[in-house]
């Protein structure tokens, strides 16, 4: 009964510290700095290059799916997403045009025509550019940060979108102000992380890089 | 009593449109050999396997990736996901064919749309369906055996091909004469390298090809 009480406490010290032991994440002091940063980022970065590592973790598996690619995106609204392994899978984002090409073929879209791809194109660029966080009636929005990165948890707040995804979590490097790794949660604890490596900010990407041809 | 008569008329119309897919007596002789669970594919895996997965649903398409999980107690776990890793749906098959959906995205989560898809996925999967045998035929022309099995008021046609000796297709038909067919492509082993799942009577095509994967552990 003793050890029962003090796990309790426990537990409830460590709620009230919102500390999570796991990357020692606490409420961040200044919110209004970090969003001033990421926005000054956000003006100064025309294009960003990078390398994925993503990861799905399915509770009935013991190991997680591992599947790596790149990332470029050019200011505005260009996005190119390339799965390289285990398997080949591109998308490219721009203006209001999207592009497909998988095992099954190439494919065209018109973003406004399909209310998925229109979601899908404003929750990649919301998160890579940071204006996710300006929207604070679809998600619950937590600030936390560690000595490494800022860390933000996003709640949906629609009921439909809580059944695919229970929380986004974002990590922003404290350096750069670049985007770590976006983490979805999915109900039932299951979860998908994709990991930017080799980032490289404001290099010459050409636009052919997202054409169709 | 009428309704008996009825449905009596109807049983049999449908038991002998079932038997007609191979009653050719010149191509087909009856044979007396027995089925072998090592003919089904997903068999004896001790992993997970990867297929890139496309299904096409009367007027809407997609792509993503499957998971195909057996199960230490028996049956499969299959997930589907999209490239970015959102799941489509999540279900599991134990070994008698029973399907627990554990997740399925709110778009298409519909009786309707979850029992058809489900049945589907079993039928790839093979769990519970051959467990139950009636016959067999031999095919003179191409030495492949069918054998005929029923499951759940389904019949099931598993041709078994003479040199993989694995199920080279699938037939399901029921008794309102629908038939659905998947197609294995493969050299043997546990793990085929494609399958083509099709619908004679709804535009409903599920595509799955092997990826062959490195594995590696996670990177943090």
């Amino acid at each position: 009964m003793h050890r029962l009480i003090i796990l309790m406490l426990l537990v409830r010290i460590c709620e009230a510290a919102n500390v999570c032991a796991q990357d020692n994440h606490v409420l961040m002091r200044d919110v209004n700095g970090f969003k001033t940063r990421l926005e000054a980022m956000s003006e100064e970065v025309e294009t960003i290059e990078s390398d994925f590592v993503q990861e799905k973790q399915l509770s009935v598996l013991t190991d997680k799916i591992i599947s790596r690619g790149s990332f470029s995106f050019r200011k505005e609204n260009n996005i190119r997403w390339e799965y390289i392994e285990p398997y080949h899978y591109l998308i490219i984002l721009t203006g209001n045009r999207i592009y497909i090409s998988d095992e099954s073929g190439q494919s065209q879209y018109d973003l406004e025509s399909n209310r998925m791809f229109q979601e899908m194109n404003r929750f990649i660029s919301g998160c890579i550019q940071g204006e996710i966080l300006k929207n604070d009636i679809e998600y619950q929005i937590e600030y936390l940060e560690n000595e490494n990165e800022y860390y933000v948890k996003l709640v949906p707040n629609s009921g439909m979108m809580r059944e695919m995804l229970n929380e986004i979590q974002i990590a922003f490097d404290r350096n750069d102000m670049t985007v770590m790794r976006i983490t979805m949660v999915e109900p039932g604890g299951d979860y998908t992380r994709i990991s930017f490596v080799n980032k490289k900010l404001n290099t010459e990407i050409s636009l052919e890089k997202f054409s169709f041809n | 009593m009428r309704n008996l008569v009825l449905i009596s008329l109807l049983f049999l119309l449908s038991e002998s449109c079932a038997v007609s897919l191979f009653n050719n007596r010149q191509q087909y002789e009856m044979t007396d050999v027995t089925w072998d669970e090592t003919y089904m594919w997903f068999r004896n895996l001790d992993s997970y396997s990867l297929f890139n997965a496309s299904v096409t649903m009367r007027k809407n398409h997609t792509t993503g990736i499957m998971v195909i999980h057996p199960l230490p107690v028996g049956g499969h776990k299959v997930v589907f996901m999209t490239e970015f890793g959102l799941k489509i749906f999540d279900m599991e098959f134990n070994d008698t064919g029973d399907l627990k959906l554990h997740y399925c995205m709110p778009a298409l989560n519909r009786k309707p749309v979850i029992k058809v898809l489900g049945s589907d996925i079993g039928m790839i999967t093979g769990n519970g369906i051959t467990d139950r045998f009636l016959s067999a035929l031999y095919d003179r022309q191409t030495g492949d055996v069918i054998y005929r099995f029923r499951s759940k008021r389904k019949r099931y046609f598993h041709i078994v091909g003479s040199e993989t000796r694995k199920v080279s297709s699938v037939i399901r038909t029921s008794s309102t004469f629908r038939k659905v067919r998947a197609d294995f492509y493969g050299k043997g082993g546990n793990l085929p390298d494609s399958i083509l799942l099709e619908h004679d009577h709804m535009n409903l095509i599920i595509k799955l090809t092997h990826i062959n994967e490195t594995r590696s552990t996670s990177h943090e």
